[in-house]
């Protein structure tokens, strides 16, 4: 029969019907993944291309006058905030596999591989969830609950020796 | 400028290092994985080499040891880009040789002037 889950109290909901839509969700994620990746490509060749020719213009000027103009230098600070905010689509990328792989395990009842996440255990994967979700501007209650100290890796470079 | 192997199983990623660093008049070539950056490392000496942690059949973590393990590799800097940020990971890539350890998502200056501080 066919009905708007929305209508449908979860309570109603039989086992079957929840491995179904567990199984959705998985086709989900992986569709969603792979329908991003060629505009995301698309966007990066654009931006590789862009990259090009202001650099080229910046260089050109500079030999001309000694520096880019503002106008220049002001493209290049939004490429660089072009550069950095992308990647946001790989982490989101790799967020998104890791949750269809999760739907998959509990389709197949599976125990799940965090290592594949970077954690060794559950605890240490909850752990790193909780770590990331101050990130988000909508968690701001986690940014009350956790120290400023979580986020500050982000970004952050350390030498070795 | 320098020859550099960006290294990441992203296409996104390597893009955008590559883009980075070319920007800066390096010369960049792109692997997807350990496996092939090896080979690509086997063929020619890099001067410096950026690599992910997780990829597919072979991490970074192992890449960094596999690099540590051949004489023209044993002192080129190679910097670790990674999600990943605990301090056990970073002592993993420590202690496989690794210079540096950068975690995403990097900011091109930052990541430029790394650079220039591990190649001087």
């Amino acid at each position: 029969m066919a009905h708007s889950s929305s209508k449908v109290p979860i309570a109603m909901i039989e086992e079957t019907e929840t491995a179904t839509a567990v199984e959705a969700a998985a086709l989900l994620v992986g569709l969603a993944t792979q329908d991003t990746r060629q505009p995301i490509a698309e966007l990066g060749n654009a931006l590789e291309r862009i990259h090009r020719a202001v650099t080229g213009m910046a260089a050109a000027q500079r030999d001309r006058s000694g520096r880019p103009t503002e106008q220049q230098q002001e493209m290049i600070r939004d490429l660089t905030v072009c550069i950095e905010n992308l990647q946001f689509h790989d982490r989101l990328m790799q967020q998104l596999a890791f949750v269809r792989d999760l739907l998959s395990a509990i389709l197949k009842h599976e125990p799940l591989d965090v290592a594949a996440y970077g954690a060794p255990r559950w605890e240490a994967l909850m752990e790193l969830i909780r770590r990331r979700a101050p990130l988000d501007s909508r968690f701001e209650l986690f940014d009350l609950l956790l120290p400023a100290q979580a986020r500050s890796e982000e970004g952050s470079c350390e030498l070795f020796e | 400028m320098a020859r550099i192997l960006a290294v990441d199983d992203s296409p996104s990623m390597r893009q955008m290092v590559s883009v980075t660093l070319m920007g800066a008049g390096h010369s960049v070539e792109q692997c997807g994985d350990g496996c092939e950056a090896l080979t690509a490392a086997q063929r020619e000496v890099f001067d410096l080499v950026v690599t992910d942690v997780n990829m597919p059949n072979m991490d970074g973590i192992t890449l960094v040891k596999e690099l540590r393990g051949l004489n023209s590799y044993k002192f080129v800097p190679l910097l670790i880009l990674t999600t990943e940020a605990t301090p056990e990971r970073k002592n993993q890539g420590k202690q496989a040789g690794a210079t540096g350890w950068l975690v995403k998502p990097f900011n091109p200056d930052k990541l430029l002037a790394v650079i220039a501080k591990v190649l001087s």
